[in-house]
């Protein structure tokens, strides 16, 4: 018996998110590719320059947004369904979320594509941030706030489950899975507020043209009240799988049941208030604010050290049950031939890559230095298009079998896929970075024309050397991801049918709950202290910002 | 510690016996016998590359005195 011969509703659910976020994943991946190939001068044959943008739009919100939120949504139902041992209260609610959510991507992406019909005037070309003034059609923004509405009323679905299992269990623990589920979407309540402050409030009536001027840095900072906490967002279920799962694929046990529920707290804490961190060169916010949102973000380290602590130690307890030895040994006796593994491990490693150039990115005064350079790319491409998307895909080697009954196939191609995501990711990101330390701007479709530096000088290397890399590397990237959707698809569709297609127990965390303080379960409190928190962050800005009028562009570029 | 004493319900301790299940594992490894020292190793040293990094940024921000913004 597997997942889906237990819950066979619940796996309907997690399979469809699963297609969406998979369909979203095909076709960013492939803008991506085209990007790289068209930002470096080494083939402008697919679009011209001009629709590089609205491509770009459409890689950002299908891969940052869409992929991410239904692929969320697919593991969560798992392992809320799994952990609490009962599927969804009510079919019917679960399955509107999910139409919700599919219909506002389809208007979102409708828009976006219509960018590159000739003469259309349906067109979204606001990049990732849709920024105003540039102005999307107003499907864009509701379908975008229809997504949002949708995750809303999936984390609704969740905490329902649970009140419903607490009923039954009512002096049990929180177990584990659920536990870093609902702490997830209880941040995801918490940062979420702004982008629907700013995109009912502010970007929807102006779109439509209700609203004719709007000024432009009280919707940056609500985006950014969000922009820093949807990071988290993304990363959260990435450390759920480092958590609950690759101990076991590395024939361990999760280290501490503890350790784990205190880092979920801190990051529902500290994700929302940090968010200025992103706006340290916009102007018309006090220094003291971006000092209070670095000083915050730096803590944000403890967690992140807390992560690589309890995850490396499950792993290496995994080795030395496989009689791994020594220091450093018990690293070759890991499953390196399992792609489950190796996807998560690798994603694992380019994360804590990811760390280094994000210590500068949140450094106020050397931020200006990369600021709006392709060093950011650089850097979110080993965050999130490979901490988060890589381990994704790894899991999905593993849960696919669970959620179809069927085995994978083509265990080799699946193993080539991780290590060549993590060649591509090592040539294309470090070219980013260097390239931007160099002063390549991010978001540009000629670079070269860049009229504030026709030339770009490198510290070491060439131009022409990065810009190759980042062409081949984006070339690389575009053959993982197609060995993964063909892995997938044939499994999917003609994988070998079995009872137990996967070995799919979840050992018990080697310090287990009972070890765990009863105060870390006490959501309320942890929820009151993050809105605190957000309060003391956000609430003196943003009134200075609406201080005269909501919607007037003669707001002060200082603080008054 | 054993499957047995497991209090969450993320575990449903199936029928066969540990070892059935885990034929790759050599020996189970309890918590008191268990010390993590390959990691700690990894953590302090990725720990010092960070601080190390931090006091380099350090000199390349304000080595030169140039202007910044809490200037
Ligand atoms: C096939 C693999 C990928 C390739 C070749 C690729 C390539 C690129 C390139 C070249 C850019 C920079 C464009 C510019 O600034 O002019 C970019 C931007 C971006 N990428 Fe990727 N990428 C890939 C995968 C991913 C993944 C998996 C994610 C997230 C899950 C992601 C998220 C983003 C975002 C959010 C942007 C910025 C959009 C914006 O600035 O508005 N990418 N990508
Ligand atoms: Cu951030």
């Amino acid at each position: 018996m597997t997942f889906i011969h237990k819950y066979p509703k619940a796996a309907k659910v997690s399979k469809a998110n699963f297609i969406v976020a998979f369909i979203a994943l095909a076709i960013g991946g492939f803008f991506g590719f085209i990007q790289a190939l068209h930002r470096t001068d080494v083939f402008r044959g697919f679009v011209n320059s001009g629709e590089y943008y609205t491509l770009l739009t459409g890689h950002g919100v299908l891969l940052a947004l869409i992929f991410t939120t239904f692929f969320i949504a697919g593991l969560f139902v798992w392992g809320v369904t799994r952990s609490l041992d009962r599927e969804p209260e009510n079919m019917a609610y679960t399955w509107s979320w999910f139409w919700l959510m599919v219909i506002g991507t389809v208007m979102a992406a409708f828009t976006i594509l219509g960018g590159l019909v000739p003469d259309s005037s349906i067109r979204a070309a606001v990049l990732y941030t849709f920024y105003p003034p540039l102005q999307a059609h107003p499907a864009f923004y509701i379908g975008l706030a229809m997504v949002v509405v949708g995750s809303w009323m999936a984390a609704a679905d969740w905490f329902w489950s649970y009140s419903k299992w607490r009923d039954d269990n009512p002096t049990e623990r929180i177990p584990i899975l659920s536990f870093m589920t609902l702490f997830t979407m209880l941040m995801w309540y918490v940062c979420t507020i702004g982008l629907a402050i700013e995109v009912v409030g502010l970007l929807i009536p102006w779109s439509l043209g209700w609203v004719v001027e709007i000024e432009p840095l009280l919707p940056r900072t609500l985006f950014w009240f969000f922009g820093h906490a949807v990071v988290y967002f993304w990363l959260l279920p990435a450390y759920y799988v480092w958590y609950a799962i690759l101990p076991k694929l590395s024939g361990g046990r999760l280290f501490s049941d503890s350790m784990t529920r205190i880092v979920f707290i801190i990051f529902l804490l500290l994700s929302t208030p940090v968010g200025y961190h992103h706006q340290y060169a916009d102007a018309g916010i006090s220094v003291g604010f971006k000092f209070y949102a670095m000083a915050t973000t730096m803590m944000l380290l403890l967690p992140s050290l807390m992560t690589l602590f309890t995850v490396i130690a499950s792993m290496e307890h995994g080795a030395k049950q496989r009689g791994g030895k020594g220091y450093f040994a018990w690293i070759s006796k890991l499953p390196w031939n399992n792609p489950a593994f190796v996807g998560c491990a690798l994603a694992g490693i380019m994360f804590a890559a990811g760390g280094f150039s994000g210590m500068i990115n949140a450094g106020m005064n050397i931020n200006l230095l990369i600021h709006n350079t392709i060093w950011i790319p650089g850097h979110f491409h080993l965050t999130v298009g490979t901490a988060v998307a890589l381990t994704f895909m790894a899991v999905t080697y593993w849960l696919l079998p669970q959620l179809t009954g069927r085995k994978l196939k083509f265990k080799t191609l699946a193993l080539i896929q991780p290590y060549s995501w993590f060649l591509g990711m090592t040539l294309m990101s470090n070219a980013m970075h260097r390239a931007g330390l160099a002063g390549v701007p991010r978001r540009t479709a000629e670079p070269e024309f860049n009229t504030n530096a026709m030339n770009f000088e490198p510290i070491f290397g060439t131009m022409s050397e990065m810009k190759w890399q980042i062409a081949i590397g984006g070339t690389i990237l575009l053959i993982s991801l197609i060995l993964f959707l063909w892995v997938v698809i044939s499994s999917w569709m003609a994988g070998q049918k079995s009872e137990k297609p996967v070995d799919d127990h979840i050992p018990e965390p080697l310090s287990g709950v009972e070890h765990t303080p009863a105060i870390l379960d006490n959501m309320k409190l942890w929820f009151a202290l993050a809105l605190i928190l957000v309060v003391l962050a956000y609430s003196f800005p943003l009134w200075e910002m609406i201080q005269d009028g909501i919607f007037s562009p003669g707001a002060l570029p200082r603080p008054s | 510690m054993t499957e047995g004493t497991a209090s969450s319900s993320d575990s449903k301790s199936p029928s066969k016996s540990w070892e059935q299940r885990n034929p790759e594992i050599e020996r189970e490894i309890t918590i008191d016998e268990y010390n993590p020292k390959g990691t700690l190793t990894l953590t302090l040293l990725y720990l010092a590359i960070i601080v190390l990094m931090w006091v380099f940024m350090f000199f390349v921000e304000f080595g030169g005195n140039a202007p910044s913004i809490i200037g």
